[in-house]
């Protein structure tokens, strides 16, 4: 297994390299007559191939939920997260996947002349079913970005809690920001700062390559960084966890409070007994009345403040973006000369109507950093209201929201399974 | 049909589809109510099989007392027991024939020629038989915790469970010998005592028979303290000792056969004067349940009392030949 482990490593880097030369030369010029042919667009796949693309994830699913549920097999999470670094990765190059594609639900959702097609919507939504179901095991290693990093986390260390918790509230920054840049057609971020798909498509630009490259560094430490400190699809993953019905657990029978797994998580996904004193409870609860009372202000200041940044955000569409730029135009009455201004001024389009474009794109931008402000708002406030309830627990358990099914605890628990 | 209600119903169709495969494919075996593996089974220790009792024949007297501590007899068979601040005096067929009020109750009682020798914590006091006072001494320090006594000719043994050690006294109160050594931890004349149980008792060859309950040991003393020998297993087998501080008490009956007793797992048993095991007096049958400090006197009969104090009983065996 460590063997393959390192083969897959040196794959990996070996695609770095590739990926870093993809552009570096400039195109020659020829003086022997020869013509550069015409760009080629690939045609899109076939629609046969989508839907195979929609039963492949199926069956990875159930064979992986398979393995971790039921088979408890650490052996058949890896060789299924390698199938899916294959398939998916390699072979599919990355597109279109289920974390990316919470931005073409958005979009189809407030865009009425956008058509979202049947596999990405199956690409969106099966994981999060048989996460409902299951756990994450989709995380496990189904997810070809989660697979790469679990391959790399070869020294894992434990990251405090003081750090892991301010962290894990990044993704529902990105996933806010997503959203609502999804939602206005502004962007699809999640695709353009994709830290690996650069790599399978081996285009990434210097700036992905490196950032792409420091997730895998840190990833050989630090379990899984991009799941659990960026993923926004993560977040709905965490949701979808909690509920689920059978979820994995440490133990095949029954904790006997060994404390050997104590260490084992890569993302430190445990969660340990809890004896609750009576003083404990006291003190809680009072925090709890405090923190209760204060959960509106905290929606409502979020909201406020996420709000005062509408203006700059919306820039970051093109229509707001050009609009700016036709309006710094007339304000100097001078041409900015850009390619975009060149573009606008051919078509004969009135300013007026491009900044009335602008405008509603701006209102929107404005009710959506409000909207996205409160609910970063409200999940501050229950971030804080959950520190005050303590639950009493007597068994080491895994984290349903945040464990990612990856089966690593599996070996250090002494329990036999039940026959 | 249209477009939604196909979507609808393949929806509704993969959600059926997933409860059929959770719950027939991926379901685990495992429920939260499984036993722990490594739990420790202790329901069969102390169990002792019918063929490793002896042939005793059994009695029983309440001894009408809350709590007693400690049980000698003299050679006329005369038992002494104390308790309640009291010593009591029970004649041969077990009636109380006196009584006599001590200051706090003994916490060791011995007879010796015609003389009662009783500890009182850190305090060494003889009597008459009748129970009048002839001479103290406590010369030990005030946390000294005397748990028996042994008596031979003119001199006097006191074990104390505070600092480990055995003192021999002579019978007017001179400190003659310390026995046991703090020295070295790995000598078996270093008393182990996880708590207050330090039994001690005279041989019929007039060598004196020191219990290392931490140890699980018998040791055996010359008069003049050099360590002869020492016997005793651990093990929760009815042959040996376990727990932390066994045996609690013992004694020596005629022909040289030790009878011990053991808390945790409470039972009384036989060795011969080897340290054989030979058999098993009594089980936690005849006992209450984590009964203590079951305190061993043998009478001339080779009657084997057992007092248990909290019950405030005294059982008699008789072993049957």
């Amino acid at each position: 297994m460590q063997i393959v482990k390192y083969l897959l490593i040196s794959i990996f880097l070996l695609i770095f390299f590739q990926t870093s030369n993809a552009q570096r030369f400039p195109e020659p010029d020829f003086e022997s007559g020869y013509e550069v042919p015409e760009t080629q667009t690939i045609a899109p796949r076939a629609l046969s191939w989508e839907y195979l693309d929609v039963v492949v994830l199926f069956i990875a699913l159930s064979v992986m939920s398979w393995f971790v549920i039921k088979k408890r097999s650490r052996k058949g999470i890896f060789w299924t997260s390698i199938f899916s670094i294959i398939y998916f990765g390699v072979i599919r190059l990355g597109c279109v996947c289920s974390v990316g594609s919470i931005q073409n639900v958005t979009l189809s959702l407030f865009q009425s002349n956008y058509i979202i097609p049947i596999t990405v919507i199956a690409f969106f939504a099966l994981p999060l079913l048989f996460t409902l179901f299951f756990g994450r095991t989709f995380c496990a290693g189904v997810c070809f970005m989660g697979a790469v990093q679990d391959l790399v986390n070869i020294k894992p260390i434990s990251i405090p809690t003081w750090l892991n918790k301010p962290l894990s509230a990044i993704p529902y920054i990105y996933l806010v920001l997503a959203l609502l840049l999804a939602a206005t057609g502004a962007d699809f971020i999640i695709c353009r700062y994709d830290p690996f798909i650069g790599f399978f498509r081996m285009n990434a630009t210097f700036g992905m390559f490196v950032f792409g490259a420091v997730i895998l560094i840190l990833g050989i430490f630090i379990g899984r960084p991009y799941c659990r400190f960026l993923c926004p699809y993560g977040v709905l993953l965490n949701w979808m966890s909690r509920l689920s019905f059978w979820h994995t657990t440490i133990t095949p029978s029954v904790c006997i409070q060994c404390k050997l797994c104590d260490t084992s998580c890569p993302v430190d996904a445990i969660n340990k007994p809890v004896q609750i004193k009576p003083e404990t409870i006291e003190k809680g609860r009072n925090r709890l009345i405090t923190l209760f009372v204060l959960l509106p202000v905290f929606i409502v200041a979020s909201g406020f403040l996420a709000s005062r940044l509408y203006k700059p955000l919306s820039t970051i569409h093109p229509t707001v973006h050009l609009a700016e730029e036709i309006k710094w135009e007339q304000d100097n009455s001078k041409k900015t000369g850009s390619e975009d201004s060149k573009a606008f001024h051919s078509t004969g389009i009135q300013a007026s109507q491009l900044f009335s474009d602008a405008g509603r794109i701006q209102h929107f931008f404005y009710y959506g950093t409000w909207i996205g402000g409160a609910f970063l708002g409200l999940f501050f406030g229950i971030s804080l209201l959950k520190t005050s309830i303590v639950r009493r627990q007597e068994d080491y358990e895994p984290d349903k929201g945040n464990c990612v099914s990856c089966g690593k605890c599996y070996k250090y628990c002494p329990v036999p399974p039940t026959p | 049909m249209k477009k939604n209600t196909l979507t609808y119903l393949l929806i509704a169709g993969i959600v059926i589809g997933l409860i059929v495969l959770g719950n027939f494919f991926i379901k685990p075996n495992y429920n939260s109510k499984n036993e722990n593996p490594y739990s420790l089974k202790i329901d069969s220790i102390g169990q002792i099989a019918a063929v490793d009792f002896c042939d005793v024949s059994y009695s029983k007297i309440d001894i009408s007392l809350n709590k007693a501590i400690a049980i000698a007899v003299d050679k006329n068979n005369n038992t002494y027991i104390s308790g309640d601040n009291k010593i009591i005096i029970l004649s041969k067929n077990g009636t109380k024939t006196d009584e006599f009020a001590t200051e706090i109750t003994a916490t060791a009682l011995i007879v010796g020629d015609n003389i009662l020798c009783a500890a009182f914590k850190n305090k060494v006091e003889l009597f008459t038989l009748e129970g009048k006072p002839i001479k103290n001494w406590s010369d030990l320090s005030e946390k000294a915790y005397i748990t028996s006594l042994a008596v031979i000719a003119d001199q006097i043994f006191v074990s104390d469970a505070e600092s480990a050690l055995v003192y021999k006294y002579s019978m007017d109160g001179k400190l003659l010998q310390t026995i046991g050594s703090k020295a070295d931890k790995n000598e078996m004349n270093s008393f182990i005592l996880p708590s207050y149980y330090f039994d001690v008792a005279i041989a019929h060859d007039n060598s004196l028979w020191v219990a290392n309950t931490g140890r699980h040991k018998l040791v055996n003393f010359d008069n003049k303290g050099k360590m002869l020998s020492f016997w005793g297993d651990t093990s929760s087998g009815v042959e040996g000792f376990c727990g932390c501080c066994n045996p609690s008490h013992f004694a020596i009956m005629s022909d040289g056969s030790f009878i011990t007793s053991e808390k945790g797992i409470v039972r009384v048993k036989k060795y011969n004067s080897a340290g054989v095991f030979e058999c098993a007096l009594a089980g936690q049958e005849y006992f209450t349940e984590n009964a203590t400090g079951l305190d061993i006197a043998i009478n001339t009969n080779d009657e084997i009392l057992v007092l248990e104090p909290d019950a405030s009983t005294l059982h008699i065996f008789k072993i049957n030949n």
